[in-house]
């Protein structure tokens, strides 16, 4: 949803345009929204963000439904809600027009094809009976990283991680760089594959990553909201997800953070591509 | 929902609707803008405590005041604050009509189930829809090309570079990411205030009938 700092105020007005403040902190907020232009100036982008959250489906569940049950009540409010996809849709065609422009200007044909992307590589790791591939580097582009199940001596009884049955990919933060995705073959056998994925900083109470089909545009997989625990190396978010999903294609993996507010921020995207078992 | 009745008593006259733009105005002529801006505030403040006759209620609101400036001044400052105690008024008389209304308002559940139906979105969804379209993209090429860029930018699909393409916008702006949300969604009204403007004007009906329409016979 929003991506903009959040400040005490955007504590106050999210939850008051969902009508979710008790009736004196909402009779506050309403004089301040009225008499104080900066105040309205900074509801009306609150706003903006949240019916750009629906539309854009990145509100975590319980926003959703409370937007569902409660803004979409209003004719006024469906119709905000109107607007904003038909902006939305004229902005992300107007996106897509200026970046055909400068990819044609600048970037070969197979970039134009294909992603933006985190660097790859494979380091792979032996840990605890997890068989993590680690992609960094751009050398090992087009040739996939196999990745088999670790014998089932290597795996810790104890953990869930190191079944036998699971495989684990760590991804970076994406930066702008060119190149194609790292790619992951799930071998026969593998029932859920777990991602690490590694962020910049840590700075929402919650996370939630979603598995997202780049050809449709959907997100077919979703994991419960995690905190993120104190570890060394930086902080990332751990999922697993069934292999049973990943098919030969495309994914992005689109992780989301969540505020003690409840303000809910896209944290970034992490790319990957499936290769044919 | 205005009875008839009320509807005449809160008509405004051209006096009393030219004092309400001045006192709204606050000593910084705007043309009208503060006016509109002021019942677009109304109208969310009313929508949000969830009355269906959110626009009639504003320009109730802002009909009281214009006939309070034609009898006296109005020493509340800054307005909007004077607007939010007539605003709370009108809500609380709202409330009680409601509460003492016991035939259900047909036309109002009408309407609104009209405003819910497949063939009513249908229609809305057709002609109004490419017409709306075709006014988007004329109006967002009508942008100087720095504020088209900066709210494409802002806007564009977040999933791949998420906060970080809006951190830097601000770095290279020279602003604060507080600042760039506001300058970012003044332009998107702008637009949307350019897609009304384009459809049929009307911002400019709002100002050229007033609150509840000017009263000929108090001219």
């Amino acid at each position: 949803m929003a991506q903009t700092d959040t400040t005490d105020a955007e504590r106050l007005l999210l939850p008051y345009l969902l009508r979710l403040l008790p009736d004196d902190q909402a009779e506050q907020v309403e004089l301040a929204t009225l008499s104080d232009d900066q105040v309205a100036e900074r509801l009306k982008a609150v706003e903006h963000d949240l019916v750009d959250g629906y539309i854009r489906d990145t509100l975590d569940a319980v926003t959703r439904d409370r937007f569902e049950s409660y803004y979409l009540s209003s004719p006024i409010r469906r119709e905000r809600v109107r607007f904003a996809a038909e902006f939305l849709r004229a902005i992300d065609g107007a996106a897509a027009n200026g970046q055909a422009a400068a990819d044609g200007a600048a970037v070969p044909l197979q970039v134009k094809r294909g992603w933006r992307l985190l660097a790859a590589a494979a380091v792979v790791v032996l840990a605890s009976g997890t068989l993590l591939l680690m992609l960094t580097d751009r050398a090992r582009i087009g040739e996939p990283a196999a990745v088999a199940p670790p014998a089932q001596s290597e795996a810790s009884p104890s953990s869930p991680s190191s079944s036998p049955s699971s495989i684990a990919l760590v991804l970076l933060p994406q930066t702008r760089a060119v190149s194609e995705p790292p790619t992951l073959h799930v071998a026969a056998g593998v029932s859920r594959v777990r991602f690490e994925l590694r962020l910049d900083s840590d700075d929402y109470a919650g996370y939630q990553a979603g598995l997202r089909d780049p050809r449709t545009n959907a997100t077919v997989w979703r994991s419960t909201w995690m905190t993120l625990p104190a570890r060394a190396g930086g902080s990332a978010v751990e999922v697993d997800v069934p292999a049973g999903l990943l098919k030969p294609q495309h994914y992005s993996l689109d992780v989301t953070g969540r505020t003690t507010a409840g303000v809910v921020h896209v944290v970034g995207s992490y790319a990957f591509s499936v290769t044919p078992p | 929902m205005l009875t008839d009745e009320a509807r005449e008593e809160a008509t405004v006259t051209p006096r009393g609707f030219q004092r309400l733009l001045d006192w709204l105005d606050d000593g910084v002529a705007s043309h009208g803008a503060r006016y509109l801006e002021i019942r677009r505030r109304l109208v969310g403040y009313f929508d949000r405590r969830d009355r269906p006759a959110a626009d009639d209620l504003a320009d109730e609101t802002l009909t009281r005041i214009a006939r309070t400036l034609e009898r006296e001044e109005i020493a509340t400052r800054p307005p909007a604050r004077y607007c939010h105690v007539v605003a709370r008024f009108v809500l609380l008389e709202d409330i009680r009509r409601e509460r003492r209304t016991v035939v259900l308002d047909e036309p109002r559940l009408d309407a609104v189930s009209r405003a819910n139906s497949p063939d009513h979105r249908d229609d809305e969804a057709g002609a109004t829809h490419e017409r709306r379209l075709s006014c988007l993209d004329r109006c967002l090429a009508s942008l100087k090309p720095d504020r088209r860029e900066l709210i494409v930018e802002y806007y564009r699909e977040a999933r791949r570079e998420g906060i970080d393409r809006r951190r830097s916008l601000a770095a290279r702006l020279g602003i604060t990411m507080n600042a760039l949300s506001i300058r970012a969604s003044r332009i998107r009204e702008g637009l949307a205030g350019c897609v009304e403007g384009c459809r049929g004007t009307r911002t400019t009906e709002l100002l050229r009938r007033g609150p509840i329409g000017l009263s000929a016979q108090r001219r």
